[in-house]
């Protein structure tokens, strides 16, 4: 009789096994085994089976035995205080490799958790408000011939415009960002971050006034409602007794203001940031009727709770047509973003204080990939030293323990480690917070993100590192045959060995491609540090001049003439940095006019010299132009002569017409970059003239160091203006603004390329020492037989040696892509540089050899006798 | 009240174990009852029962040898407890005082 046909039906068995495994079920089954052997034997299989199967059916239902559960729960209990006690026990044991291992998981979770804290703030941006999700910004894009050009700011005509027509449209405010100076105690200060504001400002958004009427307080022209900061700035830390409605503050233009409110101040999640609002109306006034002409109002629509935004934005052309015609429809492009995509997700248009997507899915995915390297060695070694752990699996499962309670033992190892790991981590990261804070440019502080939504998130990954680092060595030690492992057969399976290669493969891979990023974005910034821009930086300093200074400029730029150490002095309306301002053109022929929307930039006669712009056809503006031409005289850089399709030469004795005023080029200079390296240098026309009264910085060229000449340049202003606060920038300092961003991804791709080969370092250390630990016996009796200590030293470091090579290969074609990526974003840029990635490789195969070679060498260099004697 | 009434399975069961001393378990126990009382109780009635009667404290088991053909589990053997033989002896002298009191039948019995 065949084996199989005594078994009785399988299925039938698990519907009574389901129950349980306790004696009765056990009974039970046996019983029905036994009958069906005999039934067999008596009636054939086919008979058999179905008897079989009906006795299952009457075991059921005579309810023959039962469910035990009330005992079982007090068991489990108990089972996982026990297993606790044996992980702590076998944790203790190993302490080298437990400390290995909670070293790396806490140091990578600690990472992530500022990463979390930073991510968790980026996303909170905007959320503090009541009518958030009904809150627009409307931006605007001008559409100049074949020139498009988007802006985070409208028109003084955008918003009212929007709330006339559109019914949905509830309110509309309109913020200007300016700066303005007070008088403190007869001193002037200089306040930036100050809005001018519609009176529906407080509708719209969510500030807490402390003092005033939100309704009211932005109503009158020449109100100002202040931050509890500027508040007590000015008034001193017992402000809040005194009354400070009806009080005025002075400013430096000589005009009045009435405090008519008192907010909380800005949380640090707002990208709408300011230290006062003065009412529009102030302003307002002296600009008459609101036009399409000047985009330089923030305009936020409040719409209602049932207008969809996407319906409307398809409407406004139609509306723009009916109300303005068909001449400004074709110019104008109005659009909506929801306020909660303004601060991360809005890339078209510039609006200030605005981050970028981007950054968060970067340090996201770093922070991911530390965090995997250090679950990535908690496995390793778990496999590794299962191989240690397989007696005691023998045993348990000799004595009846269950693969589920093994596994379960196993995690609860993981759970521990994990656990006593993030504890550290928090620790960790609290001490590192004001590091970080300094690199990420953030004030993030734990007292604000102690959340109970981000402790659930905090916890639920570290529950789930604990499971990825825990499961497999679970499933892997706790399937071990006991007859085998007992039997002292058991060998080191090739699917682990092959698992734990692929990981370490794995690991260095990642650490390979931080290092090869870092290096990589490191020789850009420094490359954009030594580029010739095409004019000085050097010893240039800005004194940002306000309205009155700008008055008393040329008898400011007298006094300066005496000083030895003043070199040259030019008044400009953009730094040279950082040109931004754009307007049209126009090119008159004799037939028509055609109108170009170009960068441009009003300057006074001596701005070319005192920067070191190289003149390549035509002259320098005329001594004094600015004041006493009527008309402009136009320099143009190279770009822009190639824009108008002329060569330098042709270009000089143009006409061009900026701001419907007549001018002539009068010289053409090399190209220089005026704003970042991510862009390429664009045609830029520099004007000047009588007409031009917005400059709003006086370059000051200096000779020797100067911080000296600070101190004679604030004397010397104190005296000419003493109503105009005194504010003194390098525009070395300027020009490494623009690189902000640049400059924290990269401390930050630094931090975690650091982190990554520390922590894949620390697991190879742990996984040779084990592995060379297993291998004793072997070496020793190579030694014997006449092996060399490097000849030991190059077999025990070559299998681990070649992994990180073939994580290096690896690792170059990735990092090219990436670093390709980042590149493209910079118009000018290094090239892709081999001796980096393999310099990088290099430098981690090397270390990761030291680290074998520690081991190597310490047990090649023990007497065989001693390994060998040992059985 | 749970455990003071003997059920007329329970009986046959209680009985069965007493017969076969000390080879009680579950296919003996069904083989005894089919061999004597010419009934085939299913094992889901029997293990029902069984359970019962050692819940009532009637009877006590105690696990025996594994063997082949019950698929390598345990034999559980079952013998009659105190309790078990009082209340067998009580169903049985209830029957026969009973009985005593038919005077007919009596004389059927007699001829």
């Amino acid at each position: 009789m065949s084996e199989e046909r005594n078994i009785p039906p399988r299925l039938a068995t698990r519907l009574i096994e389901r129950l349980g495994n306790h004696k009765e079920v056990s009974n039970v089954l046996g019983d029905l085994h036994e009958l069906h052997q005999r039934r067999v034997n008596e009636s054939g299989v086919a008979i058999a089976r179905l008897l079989y199967w009906r006795d299952i059916f009457s075991v059921l239902t005579h309810r023959a035995v039962k469910k035990k559960n009330y005992t079982q729960s007090k068991n489990t209990m108990e089972l996982f205080y026990n297993y606790f006690k044996v992980a702590g026990r076998s944790l203790l044991r190993q302490k080298g490799h437990t400390v290995i291992n909670i070293i790396g998981l806490s140091v990578g979770f600690a990472f992530s958790l500022l990463i979390f804290l930073y991510v968790a703030h980026e996303v909170s941006y905007n959320n503090f408000h009541s009518k958030g999700d009904r809150i627009y910004l409307l931006p605007m894009t001008w559409h100049f011939n074949d020139t498009d050009m988007p802006t985070g700011a409208n028109c003084s005509i955008g918003g009212p415009f929007m709330k006339q027509v559109f019914p949905e449209v509830e309110d509309n405010v309109r913020i200007s960002i300016s700066s303005l100076s007070f008088y403190k105690n007869q001193e002037a200060v200089k306040e930036t971050g100050v809005f001018y504001a519609d009176s529906s400002f407080f509708n719209v958004f969510t500030f807490p006034l402390l003092m005033g009427d939100a309704r009211t307080a932005l109503v009158e022209p020449f109100s100002i409602v202040l931050t509890r900061v500027t508040a007590e700035k000015y008034f001193g830390p017992s402000w809040q007794t005194q009354n400070l409605l009806g009080k005025t503050m002075t400013g430096t233009n000589n005009k009045t203001y009435l405090i008519t409110g008192i907010a909380e101040d800005v949380p640090a999640n707002s990208h709408l940031n300011f230290n006062a609002i003065v009412s529009l109306s102030t302003v307002a006034v002296s600009k008459g009727q609101p036009s399409w002409d000047n985009s330089e109002f923030y305009t936020y629509l409040l719409l209602n709770e049932h207008a969809d935004a996407p319906t409307i934005v398809k409407q406004i052309p139609a509306k723009m047509d009916e109300v303005f015609g068909k001449e400004t429809k074709a110019v104008i492009e109005l659009d909506l973003v929801p306020l909660r995509d303004v601060y991360l997700k809005n890339t078209k248009y510039s609006v200030p204080h605005t981050s970028n997507i981007m950054y968060v899915r970067i340090f996201s995915f770093a922070a991911l990939l530390v965090l995997l390297i250090a679950t990535i060695n908690y496995i390793n070694m778990a496999t590794a030293r299962s191989m240690e752990r397989a007696l005691e699996v023998g045993v348990r499962k000799v004595m009846g323990a269950q693969r589920t309670q093994l596994f379960y033992q196993f995690l609860s190892e993981s759970f521990m480690v994990t656990s006593f790991s993030v504890a550290l981590a928090i620790g960790i990261a609290w001490l590192m917070l004001p590091l970080f804070n300094e690199f990420s440019g953030k004030a993030l502080n734990f007292g604000n993100l102690v959340t109970g939504e981000n402790i659930v998130i905090v916890l639920g990954i570290a529950l789930v590192i604990s499971l990825l680092s825990g499961i497999y060595p679970a499933l892997f030690v706790s399937g071990y045959m006991p007859v085998k492992v007992l039997k002292g057969k058991l060998k080191d399976s090739v699917q682990g060995i092959r698992l734990r290669k692929t990981l370490v493969v794995g690991q260095f891979m990642i650490s390979i491609l931080l290092i090869t990023c870092t290096l990589m974005v490191s020789s850009q910034i420094s490359y954009i540090r030594s580029k010739s821009l095409g004019f000085d930086k050097e010893q240039l300093v800005s004194l940002s001049l306000d309205s009155l200074a700008r008055t008393r400029m040329g008898f400011f730029k007298n006094t300066l003439l005496s000083y030895p150490n003043v070199r040259g002095m030019a008044a400009t309306y953009q730094l040279p940095t950082n040109i931004t301002h754009q307007t049209a053109l126009s090119l008159r022929s004799e037939t028509d006019e055609e109108r170009k929307l170009m960068t441009a930039i009003s300057v006074d006669a001596d701005f070319a010299k005192t920067i070191g712009l190289k003149l390549i056809a035509g002259n320098n503006f005329t001594p004094n132009i600015e004041k006493t031409s009527d008309t402009w005289e136009i320099i143009l850089n190279q770009s822009a002569a190639d824009f108008f399709g002329w060569t330098a030469e042709d270009a000089i004795g143009k006409q061009l017409r900026i701001w419907q005023v007549e001018g002539v080029v009068k010289g053409v200079v090399q190209d220089f970059h005026f704003s970042s390296l991510h862009n390429p240098i664009a045609p830029l026309a520099i004007f000047s003239g009588k007409q031009a009264t917005n400059y709003s910085n006086l370059l000051v060229k200096v000779s020797g160091n100067p911080e000296h000449i600070k101190a004679q340049l604030e004397a010397s202003w104190k005296k000419t203006n003493p109503d105009s606060p005194f504010i003194l920038t390098f525009l070395d300092e300027h020009y490494e603004a623009l690189y902000k961003k640049d400059t924290q991804l990269k401390s930050i791709i630094n931090i975690f390329a650091c982190l990554a080969i520390f922590i894949s370092i620390l697991g190879l250390f742990g996984l040779a020492s084990y592995s060379i630990l297993q291998r004793t016996r072997e070496l020793g009796i190579r030694k014997v037989l006449g092996a060399s200590v490097s000849n030991l030293v190059s077999l025990v470091s070559g299998s681990f040696i070649r992994l990180v090579l073939i994580a290096f290969l690896l690792a170059v074609p990735i990092s090219w892509f990436v670093m390709q990526q980042w590149l493209s974003g910079f118009a000018y840029r290094i090239s892709f540089n081999w001796w980096l990635v393999i310099g990088s490789g290099a430098g981690t195969v090397i270390l990761a050899m030291l680290t074998v070679l520690y081991h190597s060498l310490e047990v090649t260099r023990v007497n065989p006798s001693e390994t060998l004697r040992v059985q | 009240m749970k455990g003071t009434y003997l059920g007329e399975f329970e009986e046959v069961v209680l009985l069965a174990i007493a017969i076969l001393d000390d080879d009680a378990y579950g296919i003996s126990i069904k083989d005894e009852i089919k061999k004597r009382l010419k009934r085939n109780p299913s094992i889901g009635a029997l293990h029902s029962a069984l359970n019962r009667l050692e819940e009532k404290g009637y009877i006590q088991s105690k696990e025996g040898d594994t063997t082949p053909e019950r698929g390598g589990r345990r034999k559980l053997y079952y013998h009659i407890a105190k309790p078990g033989i009082r209340a067998l002896e009580k169903s049985r002298l209830l029957r026969n005082s009973m009985w005593d009191a038919i005077p007919s039948l009596k004389l059927n019995w007699k001829s």
